[in-house]
């Protein structure tokens, strides 16, 4: 089986049918296009997206119903080309992460541009909203209590 | 933030090189034609701000290690789908 060594997990090991192909790649990362979908159990419900162009380069994302509830996705004609769907797919067809940052100050998650995966197909995009109605940078508050004053 | 009138058709200029033009109002829609040098990089807003999302949301080893300190409330249902009508 095919594997690489990653700078955050070590080496993973994959099967072909884990490769998510984003024929666009992501904003800012347009040339990293296979990206493996990896859960780590002793991590809880997060899903991990691994470049397997840059070893350097992954995500941590949650499924966006997780963050939001009644989260609506919005896909666009292009979103749909990317996919290769002629219509819009049923909602236990794809996944829908948002994509999280974490800081030292806090936490948040991308809600404007979920990326979105066609589980059967593994073809991915990052749906990027025209409107305003999710956050891109959703606060998350049950992450880790904030450093307090005199910690390391 | 310079204000300016423009009707179907007309162009706006930005220094030499940068050309905007007025192809079509529809439906509280504008779609405009731009020609620029290749070398300057045109997006619509919220892509410039997916791509600064995402290059602060890339992984560091550090980050990853507070991850066991969440805890993510449960949630059983799907998102609903639907299709933006505006073209890209």
């Amino acid at each position: 089986m095919p594997e690489i060594v990653t700078r955050q997990f070590g080496i993973l090991v994959y099967t072909a049918d884990q490769i998510v192909h984003f024929a666009a790649g992501l904003p800012g990362f347009e040339e990293c296009r296979e990206f493996l979908l990896h859960e780590e159990p002793a991590m809880g419900p997060f899903l991990f997206l691994q470049s397997l162009a840059d070893p350097n380069l992954s995500f941590v994302t949650l499924p966006a119903e997780r963050l939001e509830e009644n989260y609506e996705l919005t896909l666009s004609r292009d979103d749909l080309a990317q996919l290769e769907l002629p219509t819009l797919p049923a909602p236990d067809e794809v996944y829908c992460l948002a994509i999280l940052q974490l800081q030292s100050q806090g936490a948040n998650a991308n809600l404007a541009a979920p990326l979105v995966i066609h589980k059967a197909k593994r073809l991915g995009t990052q749906a990027v909203r025209q409107d305003r109605r999710y956050s891109a940078q959703h606060p998350i508050l049950w992450g880790p209590p904030t450093a307090g004053q005199g910690g390391d | 933030m310079l204000v300016i009138r423009r009707k179907r058709e007309q162009t706006i200029r930005i220094g030499e090189d940068i050309e905007i033009t007025v192809l079509e109002i529809e439906n509280g829609q504008v779609k405009l034609g731009i020609n620029a040098p290749r070398e300057i990089p045109v997006f619509r807003e919220e892509i410039a701000a997916t791509r600064r999302s995402n290059q602060g949301a890339a992984l560091s080893a550090a980050a990853l290690h507070t991850l066991g300190t969440y805890s993510v409330p449960n949630s059983p249902t799907e998102p609903r789908v639907s299709i933006s009508n505006s073209s890209s």
